[in-house]
């Protein structure tokens, strides 16, 4: 089974297991799998999981690490977490820079945390915990957000910088969720991708978003919009290319469509490579 | 303000209703709010697809308010959330308009239990060839980590068949009428299946679990057959079982071992996204 991520990928979703079953051949340079789906004791989840991941490279991506809560770090959960690590052996393994509740409850959501010291000395010691545990750095991705706290320090920007050099882990860079942020938050999205440090970045997500003006929420049910392919643009200009996907999480249309937008990604990625070879050239 | 303060006040923002002034952006918290609960609904809905049916939208979105109030998830993976659902609406008929509709969430759950409970080896007809005929009276069989045994007081499996079949997302279903009976649900390959049992049947399954060994079970079948032709009833069935993939290979490893604080046959489904 190779492990090696590189070039361009997608979420993979239950509605496209046959496509991915059927034909060892579909476009995708590597796969990204929900890890929660897969901590089930066995049955179809499992299955298709081994078949597919026998033909595409993989990366584990989960939602409930909540790394950021004040709560300790779910032991039985990190257990089973390691165990399909061990068997799906993925590129890498990622989770987001956020909470997902607290006194034990789980929302289910991605929650901002609050951009403060206090915050990113709680988080060293904890993403130190995960990273011993699977033995390489972990992948956070920043999360898009519709609140800020009046307890904030520093920009988001300044925050996640600060804790991969601190923490030692790597990014995940949402490119989407850089653009949803800087619209609630009124930021220049170019000012966060330019203090991403360039070598922490592992993969990029480009995903659909709903705009109502004042608010713009990240529903991961539409197309990439433009003005998130023009960022994904800038970020390539800024530090390369790195193995980005699309995430289509609801109203998921057929895997051709998908394939059709991937080739669309592919486009940009390259134009925006070409030009920084050039201007690097010149 | 501590870590854990803040984060206890956004929860509360969140699942209680309020604006609190360390959360800046009351319509932010107003979208955390309508997408938690929109999405705790989804994934009860996702774990019971009939019994959404069976309640439209609104009653069952009346029904997710209230137990998403008295059962917050606690669990790491959504697809756990309903988990409960059988047990509070027993506690609660007020919300549900027939008694038959708890059984319906009750047999909706341990099948989406079957859905992904941990894969076993399934007994090979071989291996009982291979017996001595000695070794029969005290052979032990091991029922597949997927079998579930429910004793229902209402015919509610026909019910969910055809509302699972129905095509019309408004057909109604035929009122389940009274009737004291067992099924089986278990996972037949990668199918999640069921099916109604005779007592006789439902009664030596429930031997096996117990551990009872082949010569007990055709006392079991004695009862009802008479002693003669007990132990070809029970071989009978052994065969049925067998064929359905009912009877797992002892001998053989376990698939995975997840221990998800769940009883060894339990698991469930609805996927997460993430953003």
């Amino acid at each position: 089974m190779t492990t090696e991520i590189s070039g361009f990928g997608l979420g993979l979703r239950t509605d496209h297991y046959a496509d991915f079953t059927a034909t060892a051949g579909q476009p995708v340079d590597w796969l990204e799998v929900i890890s929660e789906n897969f901590l089930v004791p066995g049955g179809k989840p499992l299955h298709f999981l081994e078949r597919i991941r026998a033909d595409y490279p993989m990366v584990m991506h989960g939602v409930s690490l909540s790394i950021g809560s004040a709560d300790a770090l779910d032991a039985d959960y990190l257990r089973q977490l390691k165990s399909l690590v061990d068997r799906i052996e993925p590129g890498w393994i990622s989770d987001h820079l956020c909470w997902t509740g607290v006194d034990h409850a789980n929302l289910h959501d991605l929650l901002p945390l609050p951009y403060t010291e206090a915050a990113l000395r709680h988080l060293e010691p904890r993403i130190a915990q995960v990273q011993d545990l699977i033995k390489r750095p972990l992948v956070l991705e920043n999360v898009s957000s519709y609140v800020a706290y009046a307890a904030d320090e520093m920009s988001e920007w300044a925050f996640v910088a600060e804790l991969i050099r601190r923490a030692g882990c790597r990014l995940l860079l949402d490119v989407n969720n850089v653009y949803v942020s800087a619209r609630n938050h009124g930021f220049d999205p170019r000012c966060f991708i330019d203090a991403m440090p360039a070598e922490a970045v592992v993969q990029i997500h480009l995903a659909g978003h709903e705009d109502h003006g004042d608010l713009v929420i990240d529903t991961h049910d539409h197309p990439i919009r433009d003005e998130v392919f023009d960022l994904y643009a800038y970020t390539i200009g800024r530090i390369g290319m790195r193995p980005t996907m699309i995430e289509r999480d609801d109203r998921i249309p057929p895997l051709s469509e998908l394939l059709a937008e991937l080739a669309q990604v592919r486009a940009v990625a390259a134009t925006a490579a070409d030009a920084k070879r050039a201007a690097a050239c010149a | 303000m501590r870590l854990i303060d803040l984060q206890r006040t956004m929860q509360r923002a969140i699942t209680e209703g309020a604006d609190p002034p360390a959360l800046l952006g009351a319509d932010g918290i107003a979208v955390y709010r309508h997408a938690w609960r929109a999405r705790m609904i989804e994934a009860l809905r996702a774990n019971y697809p009939v019994l959404h049916r069976v309640l439209g939208d609104e009653a069952f979105a009346e029904l997710g308010d209230a137990y998403l109030a008295s059962h917050p998830s606690h669990r790491r993976s959504i697809r756990w959330f309903g988990d409960r659902l059988p047990a509070f609406v027993r506690q609660n008929p007020d919300l549900l308009p027939h008694p038959a509709v708890a059984e319906m969430a009750r047999f909706e759950w341990a099948l989406s239990l079957a859905f992904d409970g941990p894969d076993a080896e399934v007994l090979d007809v071989a291996a009982l060839a291979a017996l001595e005929p000695g070794q029969w009276a005290a052979l032990r069989f091991t029922l597949h980590p997927t079998c579930q045994l429910l004793r229902l007081e209402w015919s509610v499996a026909p019910v969910w068949r055809e509302l699972a079949d129905a095509v019309d997302p408004n057909h109604q279903a035929s009122r389940p009428e009274p009737l004291d009976h067992a099924v089986l649900i278990w996972r037949k390959g990668l199918q999640p299946s069921w099916r109604s049992l005779a007592p006789l049947e439902a009664g030596l399954l429930e031997g096996i679990r117990n551990g009872l060994p082949f010569e007990a079970l055709c006392a079991l079948a004695g009862d009802v057959v008479g002693e003669p032709d007990a132990p070809a009833a029970v071989l009978g069935f052994v065969q049925q079982w067998l064929g359905d993939g009912i009877l797992a290979d002892s001998t053989a490893a376990d698939g995975q071992s997840h221990d998800d604080s769940q009883p060894a046959w339990r698991g469930s489904r609805p996927s997460t996204h993430a953003k």
